[in-house]
């Protein structure tokens, strides 16, 4: 395989397993191997942390416990994107977002959002049943789908629904009783009455559970009876088929290639069954454990074959430009900015559209929000102020960068090292040729038009698409 | 009921809070800086909404506020950080992001502007701290460059001292400061998580905390829910990102431990001899009218099962320790308010057997 292949293929899994990857992060990848980057990505070193959240706090200390309003809770995130150095645990954050979709809008307390992202990212790699049992203790879940409504003479069916249908196995796969049967073993777990916002802020919400309003009863549950919990309820959840189906089926939407959307599931193949396969097998065999999941993908051959077959979400749009132009890695005062331009693009992080998440894939376009995607990017990297912009053009300049041909190559390396389409490398290349060879004793002026060029790079599929 | 903290012949009484959570007036914004004045006035600098100063008494009574971008037009704060106060009660107050130092008079009015940034000789950049000495002169902490210097009160470059760097004297990110009555600086080396003491020639004397940061996990975790529990564990010499100072008459010096969310008391050799953690039980005259204000908030109080998570700090950043009348105040940041301690400098353990 030749370096330029697996380079490609370095900086494909970047862009999927984090939030794309800069020319030198690429070389130090490259220098290590592509299985050795997946282990790293997998099982990031300790010494190896995520954003310094002591510094954005120290600058920014109102988006620690910023209560019912969301913008601070979103560039905190979205801070924590730009920053970390351990970005499959954030990208997996970001996945379970999706699938675990959770809404300010409801829980109005993005104090618990942002404790339920914490959470995230602890367990997001980790054991899928550890996973069910912290969802369903966790604070924010509990009152976004009621369950803190949900008593032993008065049932709340609303957890109990989801955690089949969106959270482990999928609509068909179990009946209205099971429904049922699933609230009535959650029954008591609910959160401890916390001290009122005033006079002093916000207060932790904390799981608690109450015996005395958990139904003690017998309850049959697809098919096994007994004086089930929440806990053996997840026990027996884990183990069926479906859910190792459904959990695998939104890993390959995330991170591989566009499904459909989830309601279509029950009636729509999956876009690769061999490749759904290994992954449930791995799934299962390892006892729901994600990171041999994340593995087995990730070293795949059709992860590696399935460049640009996904359009990036609007968090991924935005947190890897930002990544790529350096800026916000300290934060400033305009730092709120970056949190809701996702919400721009169509998705409002910590704040989804349902407990169905966002729908995916060409869901994500329309005409404004391909607009508002294309002057994001171009905004940024056409702005040669910024560090990352400007380390781009220093680059250039050392490497004598001087033809139209030159310019376009060292702009789509320096972009994600992008692979375009023959007749977009033409468009970009008549576009580069217009005004002729760079003229570096004009640095002004040529580091202006290197930012043009990267602003049609952003412009086009390739890095649209992950 | 009032909690008491011991150490050999001293101890800490817990007294009261001043302040709530507010946007104006009788409410605090993250509280980030704390100084007196005379008598019994106390200035608090509040971060939160673009910045305010207010002016209070620790009998809480409300003076006045200023500093509002309203009030200050171009001379708005950006990032309100510090501030101190001379001997005509003249309050100085430092802005990080705009690399300035406004100076009001005690009614709030503006007497001065001053700052250049740069790293050069009397410029500053990203001023986080502010301390007066007996002199009346002003020490600016530079956290951008690990410099402090010394201005005359009109921003008249003195002197100055400080490198960036992890070695012993070197400062990191340098937040507070605070001066004791020998003249000695002290710098909270917020990154290299200790407090290093140097003369006012900038000669290094003494370094109290360990320099390993622990309370942090290596994922970033930050302390979203209150982890108080699991934080009282951590070793008092361990702190974790201090970020104020204050040093009382008997030379025992407080250093507010940012993120382990307590006030560390050293001896002045170094050895931590105490630790609060927050005390603010019941409510304050001002708390009290926002409740009262709304009657649900007193039956939601009512049915909490742990009221005691009420009384920690969080996230405090700043202290100050008032000689003249023995006190200890704590901006409770992150709480909205400024805790209150007296320190009973002769106490002595009663009878066991009462």
């Amino acid at each position: 395989m030749s370096n330029k292949e697996v380079r490609a293929e370095l900086a494909h899994l970047m862009r999927r397993a984090g939030f794309g990857a800069t020319r030198e992060e690429l070389d130090r990848y490259e220098a290590m191997g592509y299985e050795a980057a997946v282990e790293e990505l997998i099982d990031p070193p300790s010494d190896m942390p995520a954003g310094e959240m002591a510094l954005l706090l120290r600058y920014m200390p109102g988006c620690l416990l910023p209560g019912g309003v969301p913008l601070p809770g979103q560039y905190n995130w979205m801070y924590n994107m730009i920053t970390t150095q351990r970005p499959l645990e954030e990208k997996m954050a970001l996945f379970w977002h999706h699938v675990f979709a959770t809404g300010n809008s409801k829980v109005d307390n993005c104090d618990q959002m942002l404790e339920q992202l914490v959470m995230f990212r602890k367990y997001g790699m980790g054991n899928y049943r550890e996973m069910l049992v912290q969802l369903s203790k966790n604070p924010a879940m509990i009152y976004w789908l009621d369950n803190n409504e949900n008593h032993r003479d008065a049932v709340n069916e609303n957890w109990g629904r989801e955690l089949l249908e969106l959270f482990s196995m999928g609509v068909s796969n179990y009946t209205e009783v099971d429904v049922r049967e699933a609230s009535r073993a959650f029954t008591g777990w609910t959160i401890m009455p916390k001290l009122p916002r005033q006079p002093f802020g916000r207060f932790p919400w904390a799981f608690e559970y109450l015996p005395e309003d958990h139904d003690e009863g017998e309850k049959t549950f697809l098919g096994y009876t007994g004086n089930f919990n929440g806990e053996d309820i997840i026990d027996i959840v884990v183990k069926e088929p479906a859910t190792a189906r459904f959990i695998c089926r939104h890993l390959y939407n995330f991170f591989v290639a566009d499904e459909v959307q989830v309601p279509a599931w029950t009636i729509e193949p999956a876009r690769d069954e061999e490749a759904l396969d290994m992954m449930m097998t791995a799934f299962e065999e390892s006892g729901y454990e994600m990171k041999a999941v994340l593995q087995v993908m990730f070293n795949s051959d059709w992860f590696k074959n399935a460049r640009y077959s996904k359009i990036k979400s609007p968090a991924e749009v935005v947190a890897s430009t930002l990544r790529l132009v350096g800026t916000y890695r300290t934060p400033e005062p305009s730092i709120p900015d970056i949190g809701p331009q996702p919400g721009y693009m169509g998705q409002s992080l910590l704040d989804p559209p349902s407990v169905e998440g966002w729908y995916t894939g060409s869901e994500w376009i329309n005409s404004g929000s391909l607009l508002a995607r294309i002057n994001f990017v171009a905004d940024r990297v056409a702005d040669t102020s910024l560090p990352g912009v400007q380390s781009i053009v220093n680059d250039m300049k050392s490497a004598g960068v001087s033809t139209p041909e030159e310019l376009l190559e060292a702009s789509l390396e320096h972009m994600g090292y992008l692979e375009v389409s023959d007749e977009t490398r033409q468009q970009l290349l008549d576009h580069a040729k217009a005004e002729g060879n760079m003229d570096w004793t004009n640095e002004d002026a040529t580091s202006t038009r290197v930012g043009e060029m990267l602003a049609l790079v952003g412009a086009t599929t390739e890095y649209q698409f992950g | 009921m009032a909690e008491i903290t011991i150490a050999p012949g001293r101890c800490w009484q817990y007294s009261h809070y001043v302040g709530r959570q507010g946007g104006a007036g009788t409410g605090f914004g993250q509280p980030i800086g704390v100084a007196l004045g005379k008598g019994d006035v106390m200035f608090v600098a509040n971060r939160g909404g673009k910045g305010r100063i207010s002016k209070v008494t620790v009998g809480e009574e409300f003076v006045r506020e200023f500093g509002r971008a309203e009030d200050n037009g171009e001379d708005k704060f950006e990032w309100l950080t510090a501030i101190a106060v001379d001997q005509d009660e003249n309050v100085y107050a430092a802005d990080e992001w705009m690399h300035r130092i406004t100076v009001f008079n005690t009614d709030g009015e503006v007497i001065n502007t001053w700052g250049e940034h740069g790293d050069g000789e009397g410029q500053i950049n990203g001023p986080s701290g502010l301390a007066v000495d007996s002199d009346d002169n002003i020490w600016v902490v530079n956290s951008l460059n690990s410099r402090i210097q010394k201005f005359t009160k009109d921003g008249k470059f003195l002197s100055g001292f400080g490198t960036k760097g992890s070695g012993e004297g070197d400062l990191e990110l340098p937040w507070g400061i605070t001066i004791d009555q020998e003249g000695d600086i002290y710098i909270a080396d917020w990154r290299n998580h200790r407090v290093q003491k140097f003369n006012s020639h900038g000669d290094h004397l003494m370094t109290f905390g360990s320099g390993k940061k622990t309370g942090v996990s290596p994922d970033g975790g930050t302390p979203y829910s209150h982890t108080f529990q699991s934080r009282s564990e951590v070793n008092p010499k361990d702190l974790n990102h201090p970020t104020g100072i204050a040093v009382d008459g008997d030379g025992d010096v407080y250093v507010v431990d940012w993120m382990n969310e307590r006030v560390v008391i050293f001896d002045r050799v170094g050895e931590p001899v105490a630790t609060l953690r927050g005390d603010a039980s019941g409510l304050s005259k001002w708390a009290q009218l926002s409740i009262n204000a709304n009657p649900d908030m007193e039956k939601a109080r009512k049915r909490v099962k742990n009221p005691e998570i009420q009384n920690y700090f969080r996230m405090p950043v700043a202290c100050a320790f008032d000689r003249n009348n023995d006190r200890l105040l704590v901006a409770d940041t992150l709480r909205s308010r400024v805790q209150v301690y007296y320190k009973d400098r002769e106490y002595m353990d009663p009878q066991f057997n009462l």
